[in-house]
């Protein structure tokens, strides 16, 4: 077998190293106001490193394929040489820290916060120094392996969460101020620069030709990432994106693969931290390799390990908190200097070489022990959780609710006195798993949930709260609503949002609704027929509804965050009521369970200005929203019937049309430099004809094809005409009329954007309908009574 | 009890790194191996103790900010 490494294995290695500041934390975001432009800065900063690392790969080639500290040696002298060797160990060393930091950063903060960081660091480094130390050789083949998984891995975090990404949100392309790329094109590129470590491996290639190969390559697809990653994050988070901490994993999260495939992050934190652990192996053999040349060892497998706990000391000490470990892998701190350091000894011994040439051979091989046993360990460190928790020991909360408080709750006990102005009180809907099952008897007597309400001054200590009443430990990730009560709402929701968006245990997928004229404490009591846990059969209303009438509007806390956040919209969310329910007959039997009181509507919309509500949209003036905004699915519309229809008053006099198709978009309409603001929708949709009062003959009468289609154009007008109208009374641009704006015309943006809500209560929109009438259903004609019978015995 | 795993975790690795070297007769490598451990203790114990050790990080914040004064 070949000591050598190919080229495929020197890109592995290189591809890991630098996609792991991709899928861990993504430094080039940091410090960014917005994400415009992003992959533009990405693509800058792989096209700058280029030819940077093609210097560094045509230096170890003329020099042999020599590693970087022989090289040093030779062209600046042993002192000289020796001194910039012991600066690249540091700098490996400074780069295991952090990737070890990373690896431990990942698990807690995406999964287990409550496990000591210090336990998966030492874990990693454990692992990692053990590839380490069994050669170079060891960690291509590992890499090789895994690059492969997490490439794919990546390819499927970018394109999973397609039913959520906008890529409007990319819109303008530019920053409004382009120097705000340099820092980020500046990180890019210091990154890139962290690659030197294959000018350690040089020696361990075949040829020069092999060392080029592996470097370019892996460049190239590691800007592809780069960039993709940019792009996919924008069009998903918008402006969120420069909010997180880590955005792939937030990526990942968005990802909805069925209802209870919720935690598939696990698996991808898995993945890459596997990865990480090779990219700590390549840092920490690069380091005590350099280390035993320097100090001309013939092992530098004893260095190692304690080179592994140095890794971990280092990671723990140098930064106190999340803000400074961002900010050190930032080009306005640490990678500054590494950058600047990479290009000086470039230069300098480029230079050198030029003044007097010399040529020398390159030492090589390694051990090889069993690759597969490493790449297991690694991946026991995913499986063996510290806080891991017992299914049977879970309650799931299935849905928030959010309400200012009234005092504190019957179930806490009086602590200390706290104005209850200040307070806010979280409920939870825990599902009874024990009520749910129906066994021989038929179902459980009792209601199969449990709701419970705490306070506190804010909603994680009120979360708290609840918890402290909680026999069981409550389990938030599958809560698929979050609720406001309409006082809160009204109060502003702003002292909320960060904890839905913070905690790794609530879902941005969660729907936001507001319950209507009521608490969500009152919401959450209302019950359904079909469904026994009320938070399911709302949310299978809430897709029956969106599906086949399109009037609700449903709205994610992630969208409704990144309305909050964007200027020139405002949020919308799903408006619910609470409706007295009375059997309207008597119930015979047995009915051991008292009967459903109350069951929530769900209809139109809540109508946010900033983070308070300020009215609502009813389920006519939804439909109209959702025209507007493209996400009308199918509906039905009532419209007068055409002429000529024959037949009689008494057959009625409307036609139902079923809209099977449809899709509306909007753009802002800018004539004289500005001054003129005005909308433009247009609206695309087919419809099939689903009853008919009247008689109406198609067959006989061509020309009702387009007398229909004129009456379901005016009709969905109508509906546009009755949000818009409502949604400029209450002076909240709901739309984003305003952001269209800003995306398009950033510079006339800033000039209107103070006074956007006058101009926004006078638009008159213009509105382009295309309704297409397809079909008729299995008729041609309508059922044609028999004249005979008269009209009727009634009549 | 986090002291008693540090010297534990030092008596581990050496028993697992030494005696190779002994048998080798690799003096030099054990000497440097020595170094690194007894480095890698006092850190982590200093640290455990909760002294102040120098922090590299913040260097390397003065250097950049060094550099970037440099450009304007």
């Amino acid at each position: 077998m070949s000591h050598k490494l190919t080229a495929r294995q020197l890109g592995s290695i290189l591809f890991l190293q630098r996609a792991l500041p991709v899928t861990l934390t993504f430094p080039m975001m940091i410090g960014m106001q917005s994400s415009h432009g992003l992959w533009i800065a990405g693509a800058l900063g792989t096209l700058i490193s280029l030819p940077l690392l093609v210097w560094m790969a045509s230096l170890s080639r003329a020099e042999g394929l020599d590693d970087i500290i022989e090289i040093s040696r030779r062209r600046l002298g042993t002192t000289v040489g020796g001194a910039v060797g012991w600066l690249f160990v540091f700098y490996w060393m400074l780069l295991a820290a952090l990737q070890v930091r990373s690896v431990g950063e990942a698990y807690v903060i995406g999964t287990m916060p409550e496990t000591p960081i210090v336990v998966f660091m030492v874990l990693t480094a454990l692992v990692s120094s053990g590839i380490a130390r069994r050669g170079i050789k060891l960690i291509a083949m590992m890499s090789e392996l895994t690059a492969v998984l997490i490439l794919l891995g990546l390819l499927l975090t970018f394109t999973l969460p397609a039913d959520v990404m906008q890529f409007r949100n990319l819109l303008p392309l530019l920053p409004e101020d382009l120097s705000s790329l340099a820092l980020p094109t500046g990180t890019a590129v210091s990154l890139f620069l962290d690659l030197n470590v294959l000018m350690m491996i040089a020696p361990y290639m075949k040829s020069g030709r092999d060392l080029m190969r592996g470097t370019v390559y892996s460049a190239l697809i590691s800007g592809a990432i780069l960039i993709l990653l940019a792009v996919v994050v924008t069009a998903v988070f918008g402006p969120l994106a420069t909010s997180l901490e880590l955005p792939a994993l937030s990526l990942t999260r968005m990802i909805s693969l069925g209802e209870f495939f919720e935690r598939l992050e696990l698996i991808t934190v898995a993945s890459w931290t596997s990865g990480a652990g090779l990219v700590l192996s390549t840092s920490l053999w690069a380091a005590a390799e350099a280390s035993a040349n320097l100090l001309g060892l013939k092992r530098y497998e004893p260095l190692v390990y304690p080179l592994g706990g140095l890794a971990v000391i280092m990671g723990l000490g140098m930064w106190p908190n999340m803000g400074a470990f961002d900010r050190s892998a930032s080009a306005k701190s640490g990678s500054l200097v590494t950058a600047v350091f990479i290009i000086a000894v470039l230069v300098v011994l480029t230079g050198a070489r030029w003044l007097n040439r010399r040529k020398g051979e390159g030492p090589g091989g390694t051990r090889m022990i069993a690759a597969i046993l490493a790449l297991g360990l690694t991946a026991f460190l995913a499986t063996g959780c510290w806080s891991h928790r017992e299914i049977e020991s879970l309650g799931f909360v299935n849905a928030v609710g959010v309400d200012t408080a009234l005092g504190k709750t019957h179930w806490e006990l009086p602590g200390e006195e706290r104005d209850p102005g200040e307070l806010i009180q979280v409920t939870a809907h825990v599902v009874k798993p024990s009520a749910i099952v129906s066994g021989e008897r038929g179902p459980a007597p009792e209601k199969p949930f449990w709701v419970i309400s705490a306070t506190g001054y804010t909603i994680f200590e009120a979360v708290r709260n609840v918890s402290e009443l909680s026999p069981r430990r409550l389990s938030w990730p599958h809560s698929r609503w979050v609720l406001f009560g309409e006082e809160f709402a009204k109060g502003g929701v702003a002292r909320a949002v960060d904890f839905l968006v913070r905690d790794q245990e609530t879902r941005r997928r969660a729907v936001l609704g507001v319950a209507s004229g009521a608490r969500a404490w009152d919401l959450l009591q209302s019950e359904f027929e079909l469904e026994r846990v009320p938070g399911e059969a709302g949310m299978g209303i809430a897709m029956n509804a969106s599906k086949s009438t399109s009037t609700i509007v449903i709205a994610s806390v992630n969208d409704f965050v990144m309305a909050l956040e964007s200027e020139g919209i405002d949020p919308i969310a799903l408006r619910i009521e609470v409706m007295p329910y009375t059997y309207p007959y008597e119930i015979t039997g047995d009915v051991t369970r008292e009967q459903i009181k109350s069951v929530a509507r769900l209809t139109g919309a809540a109508v946010f200005r900033s983070d308070k509500l300020v009215g609502w949209l009813d389920g006519r003036e939804a439909r109209g929203y959702n025209w507007i905004t493209g996400k009308t699915k199918s509906g039905i519309l009532v419209i007068d019937a055409p002429e000529p229809s024959l037949g009689r008053a008494s057959l009625g006099s409307r036609v139902g049309l079923e809209i099977i198709r449809s899709s509306g978009s909007f753009r802002p309409k800018i004539e004289d430099n500005g001054r003129t603001i005005g909308i433009v929708i247009k609206i695309k949709a087919e419809a099939n004809i689903s009853d008919v009062q009247p008689y109406v003959d198609l067959y006989a009468h061509p020309g009702l094809w387009e007398s229909m289609e004129r009456l379901m154009a005016k009709a969905i007008e109508d509906e546009i005409m009755a949000a818009v109208k409502k949604a400029q009374d209450l002076r909240a641009d709901v739309f984003g009329f305003g952001r269209e704006i800003h995306r398009t015309r950033p510079k006339l943006w800033k000039e209107i954007r103070n006074g956007w809500y006058d101009i926004f209560a006078e638009i008159e929109p213009e509105i382009e309908i295309e309704a297409t009438l397809v079909r008729s259903g299995l008729t041609v004609r309508s059922v044609k009574l028999n004249e005979m019978g008269g009209s009727g015995g009634q009549q | 009890m986090n002291i008693v795993l540090l010297v534990l975790a030092v008596v581990v690795l050496g028993f697992y790194e030494a005696p190779d070297l002994i048998r080798n007769k690799l003096w030099r490598e054990l000497a440097v191996f020595v170094f690194a451990v007894g480095l890698d203790f006092t850190l982590a114990l200093l640290m455990l103790l909760g002294v102040n050790i120098p922090n590299p990080a913040i260097w390397i914040d003065k250097a950049a900010k060094w550099m970037l004064s440099l450009f304007r």
